[in-house]
């Protein structure tokens, strides 16, 4: 079961919480009868490449960090179901650079709440797989205005959607019979996105529709009482296009390719630590965009 | 086996989900969308506000422009269509042939010039939302909807600016550089498709040119025309351009994009004071520039078709802007040519299709409209 949860929590789910470009990263992993599970993260996505559909333009007068602390609460109920409860806190921060001068536009509040329901079924011993299904609530900031409290911020610098999203999920994992400690898994995230009327610049606005799938694998290496797990993940990320208003964005949405490398260390057998750093492999985008150069996830679980 | 029939299960799905998300949409390439499906060419005389106006319309070249009747030499000229080929618009009662700029080229009253009245050309909607109720030509002149606000901060009601981007998140030209083009003609090869849009100014000899291709990445060039400090706007969700002399009292201002719109047009700032400017209400509406009312300079919308018959020396704003785009994309897909707005509007009406590319007459806070289709004769 260390193993397991090892593996999962070193590659958290990146999904379901905050504003666009998503924001959060879920702990998705079998949950003991009577466990409780505290989860910490920190998601730094440093947003500076200007794609033109696969092509960085080189354009550097415009970037954009958002920084997610996200604290996740989980339970176990026994047979294998589970429910967490996330909660965000997200800070957006966009510098422009004309002329020398650099104008920094900031917000930081809590993001949407999200709530997720799960379902381990263990096939035998080295197989399993998980299936989740969440909701997330509207209960973020959608209103934010800028430093002189006169104009609504844009969408992609407030905290919370505005909408109630639905998150469906399925993940499988198995060991290895050449090595037990070595984990394959893959994953597979759906999250449909409904309409926002709470974005006052929009009076309509609907983020589109997301897929994930994350392949990884992941061994363990024990020095003296400690485990550490390595891990190599290829994440791909599906968006579809922003409605505003029946206008259909062209500058939104496209395919991400990105891989993640991961470390994560157990401190203890109830004390888990783990770093990972995605980068962009290949993007194929709608239009001209702005996004993820690259991202840093720190991550803290804790047993009880 | 069971694992295994479940794991082939989930990999169907899988394979179902990645299949259904797999459209890309393609931006769809600049130029005009809604042009009249017939060529229509003619003038028209008018009365407005106490104005007597005379307006040209060519929709081959999607061109329209409006002068006073009343010339620099303070003659009050009657005008019909000229025989002549374009750019020669207008032939007046004393035989003399006038261009597209206003200029007298030919005839007894050679060297004599029109004054532009204050007016732009741009999508239908933007004009009836911001001056409800507008008066369209051939209609009797509608009572004017009194939405006018003025507070000590404010021109317009802030409540009814939107945020779009962040302050220069569109970042303007501030230094530009124009190719020189030279022998184009009607049918010659160039850098741009014959139906796409332009601002052309007269500079001289030679012509000032700046496409809306460019400008839809950057929607204000700060430039020099004719030793005169200006600011060239351009508004893609408006589709209006406007041309200012950058020198209000003592200062020469230097435009940007604030990032805010109001009834979705542009607001431009000024990097010396911060001051607010609405493009189509021609004033800063807020700032330590407040009420100041910016010079208009001459300019005319037409397209490189049109461009190409002005048989000029053409300075063609360059594509090498500083920064990295794909001048060929037009970066607001179908916008053009549907009915959708990106943000609400004050007023909304219904008479024309919201995109109708209109010309309007502006004088105080009343506007007139016209359509290609009044040009008839």
């Amino acid at each position: 079961m260390i193993i397991l949860a090892s593996v999962y929590e070193a590659n958290s789910q990146t999904c379901c919480t905050g504003s666009a470009p998503i924001t959060g990263s879920v702990s998705v992993s079998p949950i003991e009868a009577n466990q409780w599970l505290i989860n910490l993260s920190v998601d730094y996505n440093n947003i500076s490449d200007l794609i033109q559909e696969n092509v960085n333009t080189g354009d550097d007068y415009l970037s954009r960090t958002t920084t997610t602390l996200l604290l996740q609460g989980s339970y176990g109920f026994g047979k294998g179901f589970g429910v967490s409860v996330l909660i965000p806190f997200v800070q957006h921060s966009e510098n422009i650079t004309s002329l020398g001068d650099i104008n920094t536009t900031r917000n930081a509040a809590v993001g949407d709440l999200a709530i997720f329901l799960q379902k381990a079924i263990a096939i035998n011993t080295t197989s399993s797989f998980l299936f989740g299904a969440a909701i997330k609530l509207p209960s973020g900031s959608t209103q934010a205005k800028d430093q002189d409290d006169l104009f609504i911020l844009p969408p992609t610098l407030q905290a919370g959607t505005g909408s109630t999203d639905y998150i469906l999920m399925i993940r499988g994992q198995k060991s290895m019979a050449f090595r037990r400690s070595m984990l394959i898994q893959q994953s597979f995230t759906y999250r449909f996105n409904t309409l926002s009327t709470r974005f006052a610049s929009h009076d309509n606005y609907q983020f589109g529709d997301e897929f994930y799938s994350i392949s990884s694998i992941a061994d363990q290496l024990v020095t003296g009482s400690i485990i550490h797990t390595p891990s190599l993940s290829l994440n791909i990320r599906y968006a579809g296009q922003n409605v505003i208003e029946q206008y259909v964005d062209p500058n939104s949405g496209g395919w991400w390719f990105n891989i993640r490398p991961g470390w994560g260390v157990n401190l203890t057998p109830k004390l888990n630590l783990s770093i990972l750093y995605e980068v962009p492999m290949f993007r194929r985008l709608n239009g001209f965009q702005l996004t993820t150069s690259y991202k840093i996830i720190g991550v803290i679980n804790i047993k009880i | 086996m069971q694992a295994k029939n479940r794991i082939q299960y989930l990999l169907l799905i899988s394979v179902i989900i990645i299949g259904s998300c797999s459209k890309i949409n393609q931006p769809e390439p600049s130029g005009n969308l809604l042009p009249p499906q017939t060529s229509l060419t003619g003038v028209i005389q008018d009365d407005f506000e106490g104005q007597s106006i005379v307006i040209y319309a060519n929709s081959r070249y999607q061109t329209m422009v409006a002068f006073s009747r009343i010339a620099e030499s303070g003659k009050t000229l009657d005008f019909h269509l000229s025989p002549n080929n374009f750019p020669f618009i207008f032939e007046d009662n004393e035989g003399t042939q006038w261009d597209i700029f206003g200029l007298a080229i030919s005839g007894p009253g050679t060297g004599d010039k029109l004054i532009p009245v204050s007016y732009q050309v741009g999508f239908w909607f933007s004009f009836s939302s911001f001056f409800p109720k507008v008066t369209m030509y051939g209609e009797a002149l509608n009572e004017r909807l009194d939405t006018r606000f003025n507070s000590s901060e404010w021109l317009i009601n802030p409540d009814d600016i939107k945020q779009g981007a962040s302050r220069d998140g569109i970042p303007s030209i501030n230094n530009p550089e124009f190719d020189l083009v030279v022998d184009l003609f009607d049918g010659s090869d160039g850098p741009y498709e014959d139906n796409e849009l332009m601002v052309v100014i007269q500079e001289e000899a030679s012509v000032k040119v700046f496409p809306h291709a460019i400008l839809n990445w950057h929607e204000i060039v700060n430039d020099t025309i004719n030793g005169v400090n200006v600011a060239l706007s351009y508004c893609p969700l408006t589709g209006t351009s406007s041309i200012w002399n950058s020198q209000i009292g003592s200062q020469t201002l230097d435009f940007g994009v604030s990032g805010l719109l109001y009834n979705n047009n542009l607001i431009l700032y000024d990097r010396n004071t911060e001051s607010l400017w609405s493009q189509i209400i021609n004033q800063s509406i807020n700032g330590s520039l407040k009420n100041n009312i910016p010079k208009r300079e001459n300019s005319v919308e037409m397209n490189w078709r049109g461009v190409k018959q002005l048989h000029k020396p053409t300075l063609l704003l360059s594509k090498n802007t500083g920064f990295s785009r794909r001048y060929d994309l037009y970066p607001y897909g179908d916008y053009r040519a549907n009915s959708n707005l990106l943000f609400s509007i004050t007023y909304t009406d219904d008479r024309l299709h919201p995109k109708e590319r209109v010309l309007a007459v502006m004088i105080g806070d009343k506007a007139k409209v016209y359509q290609f289709e009044d040009f008839t004769n």
